[in-house]
């Protein structure tokens, strides 16, 4: 089989009319060779993808990341990859600066450099790409089992229920917020019609998860897993029947089935909250990694959370995002169309597990 | 394995004989509805693109989209959404013609609906799409004729439906052209000679019949008046249904 590689002008053409929304982002990097230097690396040429440069160096292709978080917190990626590695190789590799460091200082902004990870972006429409990942996340898990986190803020567990309460603060504070603007936006008009019946959702979701043993689950070792907490299709690449795992930004130490709920909420939501996909995830899962009836419990109080609605509120009235208004509202409008499909698949898996 | 560089798609279908072209030459015009002739040729065209381009598995850089499994998905999210709007119809009462015909044909297109992907699941659906990742096929996405043609050469004029996916969803899109435009052709026989070309399966010709079968007009026409995604009043939707329902004609299974 002949593997083709296809050049920077592609990638150019792709990022100028597909991927305009990180070009923002992307200006913003400083691409000097001085900061090359730092990782020695001399670059002969650079193309951005999504939000970060794939560089052609003299030791490969390499990738550049602008890291917009704290160095600790960069550390804490950096030691819990490194812990997956130990048994899992398919996870992100950090390249050192000449001077031993994972990152470089530039200008007063952080820069990380990784190996570039071969494979396609998984296909969540595609049942057997969703299956090599479920697999996947659950060696993952297996391979972070025992680690000890030095950073109290990533690790989450046992925080679940004052987080709940935390969001359903900041929902009610954002419904003040519309009411008091004199002038509505159409996303005001629209957050107003649902925002009561998702305040409802999670007041229920806090109640349920309360009723779960969930404090006691966090309080077991072997339940606590590094979480990856983005698992979009774009973040898991696929090869030879394998997943490989990218982008550990969002990584935090919890209960294995927070992760199983970020999975199981991305992969259904785009296909009417598909009920039969949701089960196949837990089964293929739960044949790597056996999940306890407590852990299914703990689960579904998770699943009952609104994500959607909770983000693209806060995005948009806590200025998350720089996105335009019609960005903003189109994705709202998004995320009611498949309220229905929601509320239908929650009932269900509620009874099925 | 060798490695290989190319600037782009088009550069890649260059290389393997195929020309991207802005139009057809004016003499190579068709008439409407295809010849039985036609049709074979398109297919073993259609099979020639398939055999040339297959095998390719590009960097990582989102240069071509993979739509493995979603039109099967798009189809099972239909069923369920006109599932719960017939449901709503008949708890409130139908608001126009248009909510009556569904009530009236929608049982029978959603049973004729559940009945096709029912059967590409009992016929080894998951084993066409390992089939498929593994060989890296492409498809072409826009398969009729005024896509794609075959003189010395194969000649495409839009490449921006290309993706990565089943081969057998070109045959699903080409038959589905040819029934809506009431090109009058033994299908069944066009699609055991497509899969005959491409030296597939039955379960592939189980997959082709299928997906052809299933009421693709009927759902998407319910589903715009879902979304109000046209500006036509109800009559019209009604109307658009009715001929819908005489696109989507018989079923092949």
């Amino acid at each position: 089989m002949v593997k083709v590689f296809f050049s920077r002008r592609v990638v150019f053409e792709i990022n100028d009319i597909v991927r305009y929304r990180e070009k923002k982002y992307l200006s913003r990097y400083d691409l000097y060779v001085d900061l090359f230097k730092q990782f020695g690396l001399k670059v002969t040429d650079l193309v951005p993808l999504r939000n970060v440069y794939l560089l052609f160096t003299d030791k490969g292709q390499k990738i550049l990341k602008k890291v917009e978080y704290s160095k600790e917190n960069l550390q804490f990626i950096y030691e819990a990859v490194e812990y997956i590695r130990r048994s899992f190789d398919r996870v992100i590799s950090f390249n050192k600066t000449l001077s031993g460091e994972i990152y470089a200082i530039f200008n007063g902004e952080l820069y990380c450099v990784m190996d570039v990870a071969q494979g396609r972006e998984a296909e969540f429409s595609n049942p057997i790409d969703v299956s090599i990942a479920v697999k996947s996340i659950a060696e993952m898990h297996k391979a972070s089992e025992g680690y000890r986190c030095n950073y109290t803020e990533k690790c989450i567990a046992g925080r679940a229920i004052d987080n709940f309460k935390r969001r359903l603060e900041e929902l009610s504070f954002f419904k003040k917020l519309a009411l008091l603007h004199e002038y509505k936006s159409s996303f005001d008009e629209v957050f107003l019609t649902y925002v009561d019946s998702y305040i409802k959702e999670i007041e229920e979701s806090i109640k349920f998860i309360s009723s779960t043993p969930y404090l006691k689950l966090c309080s077991e070792e072997d339940k606590k897993v590094i979480c990856h907490h983005d698992l979009a299709n774009h973040n898991i690449l696929i090869l030879d029947d394998k997943a490989f795992f990218i982008d550990f930004d969002f990584a935090m130490v919890d209960l294995r089935v927070h992760d199983l709920c970020n999975f199981i909420n991305k992969a259904v939501k785009n296909f009417a909250f598909d009920l039969d996909k949701a089960n196949s995830i837990v089964e293929q899962y739960s044949a790597i990694n056996p999940l306890d009836k407590r852990e299914l419990e703990v689960l579904k109080a998770f699943l009952s959370f609104p994500e959607d609605f909770y983000n693209i509120s806060k995005d948009y009235y806590a200025r998350r995002k720089e996105w335009e208004e019609e960005t903003f509202l189109d994705r709202l409008l998004r995320k009611l169309e498949y309220k229905e499909d929601r509320e239908e698949f929650l009932s269900k898996f509620f009874i099925q597990w | 394995m060798t490695e290989r560089y190319y600037l782009d798609f088009e550069d890649y279908l260059k290389s393997r004989g195929i020309n991207v072209v802005k139009s057809f030459n004016a003499d190579d015009d068709y008439i409407e509805p295809l010849s039985k002739d036609m049709v074979y040729k398109q297919l073993s065209t259609i099979n020639k693109f398939h055999k040339l381009t297959m095998g390719v598995s590009s960097f990582n850089s989102g240069l071509m989209e993979n739509c493995t499994g979603r039109k099967v998905e798009r189809c099972k999210v239909r069923i369920k959404k006109l599932k719960r709007d017939i449901s709503k119809f008949k708890e409130n009462g139908p608001a126009n013609d248009f909510e009556k015909l569904v009530l009236d044909k929608g049982p029978e297109y959603l049973e004729r609906a559940e009945k096709a992907i029912k059967y590409i699941y009992d016929n080894g659906y998951f084993g066409l799409i390992e089939r498929s990742m593994k060989r890296n096929e492409i498809c072409i996405g826009s398969t009729y004729i005024d896509n794609i043609r075959e003189d010395k050469e194969i000649n495409i004029r839009s490449i921006k439906k290309c993706c990565y996916n089943m081969i057998e969803c070109d045959a699903v899109h080409f038959i589905n052209k040819l029934r809506k435009r009431g090109t009058n052709f033994d299908y069944i026989e066009g699609i055991k000679a497509f899969c005959n070309l491409e030296g597939l399966s039955e379960d592939s010709q189980r997959f082709i019949i299928a997906m052809v079968s299933y009421p693709d007009e009927f759902m998407k026409c319910c589903e715009r008046y879902r979304y109000g995604k046209k500006e036509w009043n109800d009559d019209e939707y009604a109307k658009r249904l009715l001929a819908a329902m005489e696109k989507d004609g018989e079923s092949l299974l």
